[in-house]
């Protein structure tokens, strides 16, 4: 078990491309830290880099301490879970996790204990016979979890682990990573680009994209509290509305100007957020998330909307709305925004109900916010208003 | 519709017999003249039935030294092929994985090596040969065969490597391997098909060659395929001779294929892209 550290490490390749640009980041021992962006952004290459499979161009990467920038992947006993799972072929299962003990020579009668102990940990007793050919994809998937545990290594890399299974055996799987990681009490670093995987399993997330970190932090507080618009696009399902619209400072108060609506802000909240001040009489962006809205059929009430349609989601109920108001800004907001990964900030806005009433599209309605749960962003810097 | 598949299913077969016959019938016919008598070779209409005589048979065993050709054509296959896959895997092994767009040029390279005729080659390997001492010695033409057939291993392996995914190897890797000890381990394995398939094409090269040890060997180092043209007599050609030689230049290569035909096919068939 180790704490494992970046600093300022970059990584680039021989035809000039940056797959990571100058990454501080620390993973505290027996932390689980999940490493989330599209794909592309650098998080597999930081991954490899702590395996010893990409060499590092500049910075320092430590491992429990020592400086591992140039240790070979044996050197530093990391285990790593690959996308493919990447088990030996030829070798049966019993094999595949041993095969590491047996490489470092460990005694035979240690390696039949700890395959036997690893096996019955995953439910594998019956598979050991077996070839990674004849074994499903969940079966493979705890092959190599297993290969992984049998070692007790000081860290686990994951690569992208369950993005081969199907959408069931996933969330059972996350589930059970997270609690044998939890058991296991290793250092695990998880790469994935399913923000869900990175909300439901991590103790701190970190965000990267085009290979620079763009925050770390718990998942709570990335959704709560994304330092930009990127972050607070990719975490969260279905993911933020973005609304153009204009601070305002009137008599009532700060006043929020969105397509169709004048909103009057709490005055605490516009007091606590010295950033909305400054950004008096522009455009922003605002965040709304689909959970921090609601709809009724007062029409007078809130923002004026029609429906466009809804999708039934059993315990949850997405009616998709274009706001009335206001016909679609071309200014910088729009144009910018699309270009860089980001949703387009639109008329339309996504609320998600527990359990809402059925609506027919082009039904009129109105649509409340909360106030206390919007997000400002500046639409030239992308970062958060606060 | 039943009928229409059932013809269907006729035609082919009776297509793959007419195939069959053409392809076998001279390699029956060659081994047939070995168990006639001289006057029923060529007798026309041809002699289905007949007595077999093991005449020809016993006339190899009196003027070839049977066994000093078979076991030169032996060492000389082996000898190639074992250095062949010893330079060829690695070689092929290294390309696979090299990060260069241009390794796939030098994989081509080698395949382009293994199409010059042989002919071209073989006054100047003659010449260097006799230079450097080793002519009529097994050796030359290990040397000649391993050349041109580790080239063919370069470029077979390399397909190989390339369709096996990397990650195996990281993985040994991560598990504790040296690079030594992943390539050995586990990149090895992965590849057996094409490492047989390798082997039998070397083997079948090797042992069907006939211009280099035609050339290069002397009387105690010939091969089996050169004794062939010594049926070849100055005023006619001792036909039943011929026969009863092929037989021994034919059956050690057709039984190895017998027992190693499954990786063949899938060294044909697999990696290859």
């Amino acid at each position: 078990m180790a704490a494992i550290r970046f600093s300022h490490v970059s990584k680039t390749y021989a035809g000039g491309h940056v797959a990571v640009k100058d990454l501080t980041l620390e993973i505290e021992d027996g932390e689980f830290l999940v490493l989330v962006g599209p794909s592309g952004c650098g998080k597999s290459t930081a991954l490899r880099m702590i395996a010893g499979l990409e060499a590092i161009t500049a910075g320092v990467l430590t491992i429990g301490g020592a400086v591992a920038n140039h240790l070979s992947p044996r050197q530093r006993n990391v285990a790593m879970i690959f996308q493919s799972y990447a088990l030996y072929p030829h070798l049966s299962v019993a094999e595949n996790l041993g095969f590491a003990l047996k490489v470092r020579k460990e005694p035979r009668e240690l390696v039949a204990a700890r395959v036997g102990e690893t096996a019955a940990m995953l439910e594998l007793k019956a598979l050991l016979a077996r070839r990674p050919g004849q074994l499903s994809g969940g079966q493979r998937q705890r092959v190599a979890m297993g290969r992984a545990l049998v070692r007790h290594p000081r860290a686990f890399l994951m690569d992208e682990p369950l993005s081969n299974l199907d959408a069931r055996l996933r969330g059972q799987m996350r589930g059970e990573i997270a609690r044998l990681q939890r058991a296991a009490g290793v250092t695990t670093v998880y790469v994935t680009h399913d923000q869900v995987e990175a909300m439901t399993m991590a103790d701190r997330v970190a965000v990267m994209r085009d290979g620079v970190l763009q925050q770390l932090g718990p998942p709570r507080d990335l959704y709560d509290r994304p330092v930009n618009l990127f972050v607070a696009t990719f975490i969260g399902a279905p993911p933020l509305n973005l609304v153009p619209g204009v601070l305002r400072w009137t008599e009532q108060g700060v006043e929020l100007e969105l397509p169709g609506a004048r909103l009057v802000l709490p005055p605490k909240l516009a007091q606590k957020n010295f950033g909305l001040l400054a950004h008096r009489d522009r455009e922003v962006v605002v965040g709304v998330r689909p959970e921090a809205a609601s709809l009724t059929d007062d029409t007078e009430a809130g923002i004026p909307g029609v429906v466009a349609f809804q999708e039934d989601l059993g315990a949850n109920m997405v009616t998709t709305v274009e706001l009335a108001g206001a016909k679609r800004r071309d200014g910088v907001v729009v144009e910018d925004l699309g270009e860089s990964g980001i949703p387009r900030v639109s008329n339309r806005m996504r609320i998600n109900a527990q359990s809402g009433a059925r609506r027919v599209a082009d039904q009129a309605v109105g649509i409340e916010l909360d106030l206390e749960r919007l997000h400002y962003f500046d639409p030239v810097s992308k970062l958060a208003i606060r | 519709m039943r009928d229409r598949a059932g013809l269907a299913l006729l035609a082919r077969r009776l297509a793959i017999v007419a195939v069959l016959i053409v392809a076998l019938a001279p390699v029956v016919w060659l081994f047939s003249i070995a168990y006639k008598p001289t006057r029923d070779i060529f007798a026309s209409p041809p002699q289905l039935l007949f007595s077999p005589t093991w005449d020809n048979f016993q006339s190899v065993f009196r003027y070839f030294n049977l066994w000093a050709l078979l076991r030169s054509s032996l060492v000389i296959a082996i000898g190639s092929t074992v250095l062949s896959l010893i330079i060829g895997v690695p070689a092929g092994y290294a390309l696979a994985r090299a990060t260069s767009p241009r390794a796939i040029w030098l994989a081509y390279f080698f395949l382009i090596i293994r199409t010059v005729p042989p002919i071209a080659t073989l006054i100047p390997f003659y010449l260097f040969m006799r230079d450097i001492g080793l002519l009529g010695t097994w050796w030359a033409v290990i040397m000649l065969n391993t050349a041109l057939n580790s080239a063919f291993v370069v470029w077979m392996m390399f397909s190989f490597f390339r369709a096996a995914p990397a990650s195996i190897e990281e993985a040994a890797l991560t598990d504790g391997c040296t690079d030594f000890g992943a390539f050995v381990s586990v990149a090895l394995p992965t590849v057996a098909p094409g490492l047989i398939a390798s082997a039998i094409f070397c083997v079948m090269f090797s042992w069907n060659d006939f211009l280099y040890a035609m050339f290069l060997t002397k009387a105690d180092t010939k091969t089996i395929s050169v004794a062939l043209l010594s049926a070849c007599g100055t005023k006619d050609i001792s036909w039943g001779t011929l026969g009863a030689l092929a037989h021994f230049s034919t059956l050690p290569i057709v039984l190895m294929m017998i027992l190693l035909n499954r990786y063949f096919v899938q060294g044909l068939t697999q990696g290859v892209h």
